[in-house]
């Protein structure tokens, strides 16, 4: 019989190396090929930009335009909230517009669904349009069931400029 | 002599074996959770603010297969040296980056276990965990002995007849 060659430590590690390479090679080989029959599959090359990033996660949300929100705010069939933190609330917000980060969606979410059944359109908004708490929080109340969310998109920044109504303090 | 008793029990190759099947395990896990939702977990790794945007999407696809792979490798026991190598290395990485991220004051969740945007924020217990389990992965590296593996069995059983 052939005597063994006394495994080194050096050797031990190579070979844990070139196992290594072998797996992740054969790891990538596989998700490449999932990916190109997948039909969720993803795009070698994606835009990572904030505005495009903004825009992918608002997929299967309804958006509303600033005037239809404006519309819908004057016949009183509206309720926004404001998903932005306490104190960008505080300093200024949507007149009449609740306060409700995404973090807190449970808290307010009776409230919510209660108003959204007697027939008011939930308008979700924050600041900028790669803001995506606005996202978050009409993807969360929509999963809670409540039916009829929308998303103004930078919502606080285009109806300030539009001149429309505001107010400053806690609700 | 007791300290002797503990360095043995510490080494002993079958300790190694319980931290394979339990890496092997979590690997396999949190990989089919990725590969479940790809563009959650390309969002997760962009939110880390740490890669050029040119490597999310290829790492979001890949990245989940090659865990997959290596908890199965790990779990069956198939090329131990190198699963635990890139396991090893994986958990430095993540422990790296979580820590960098909590360091720059990111409010973000993990993408380890979950793509969900409103899972969990990423806190120092984070770190705390990957480098446990970056420990087990060496403990594999270091004493695991091939037991209950598919590798030993092929080895011993059939290129023995």
């Amino acid at each position: 019989m052939k005597a063994r060659k006394p495994r080194t430590g050096a050797w031990r590690l190579s070979r844990a190396i070139w196992q290594g390479i072998f797996l992740v090679c054969l790891g990538a080989l596989l998700a490449t090929g999932f990916n190109a029959v997948r039909t969720t599959g993803l795009a070698w090359t994606g835009a990572w930009s904030p505005a495009s990033l903004a825009a992918s996660q608002r997929q299967g949300l309804e958006e509303i335009p600033l005037q239809e929100a404006w519309v819908l705010y004057e016949g009183g069939k509206a309720l926004f909230v404001d998903a932005r933190d306490p104190v960008s609330f505080y300093e200024g917000h949507i007149k009449g517009a609740l306060n409700c980060p995404p973090g807190e969606a449970e808290r307010y979410l009776e409230e919510i669904r209660i108003l959204a059944l007697s027939g008011l359109v939930i308008i979700a908004y924050c600041d900028g349009v790669d803001c995506p708490l606005s996202t978050e929080l009409a993807r969360s109340l929509q999963q809670a069931g409540v039916a009829s969310v929308w998303v103004l998109v930078d919502g606080w920044g285009r109806w300030r400029k539009a001149g429309y109504p505001t107010e400053k303090g806690n609700r | 002599m007791k300290r002797a008793r503990i360095i043995t029990w510490l080494a002993s190759p079958y300790l190694s074996l319980l931290f394979r099947w339990f890496l092997g395990v979590i690997f396999v896990y949190a990989g089919l959770v990725k590969i479940a939702d790809p563009l959650g977990f390309a969002l997760a790794l962009y939110n880390y603010h740490i890669l050029p945007a040119w490597m999310i999407n290829p790492l979001a696809i890949c990245l989940p297969w090659v865990e997959v792979i290596i908890g199965a490798g790990l779990l069956a026991g198939i090329m131990i040296p190198g699963g635990a190598l890139v396991v090893s290395g994986m958990l430095a990485t993540f422990a790296v980056a979580i820590g960098i991220s909590l360091i720059r004051g990111l409010d973000i969740t993990c993408g380890c276990f979950s793509t969900s945007a409103v899972a969990e924020p990423i806190t120092w217990l984070y770190v705390a965990r990957d480098l446990l389990l970056l420990g087990m992965g060496v403990h594999i590296l270091l004493f695991d002995q091939g037991y209950a593996s598919l590798a030993r069995l092929i080895q011993t059983r059939l290129l023995r007849k």
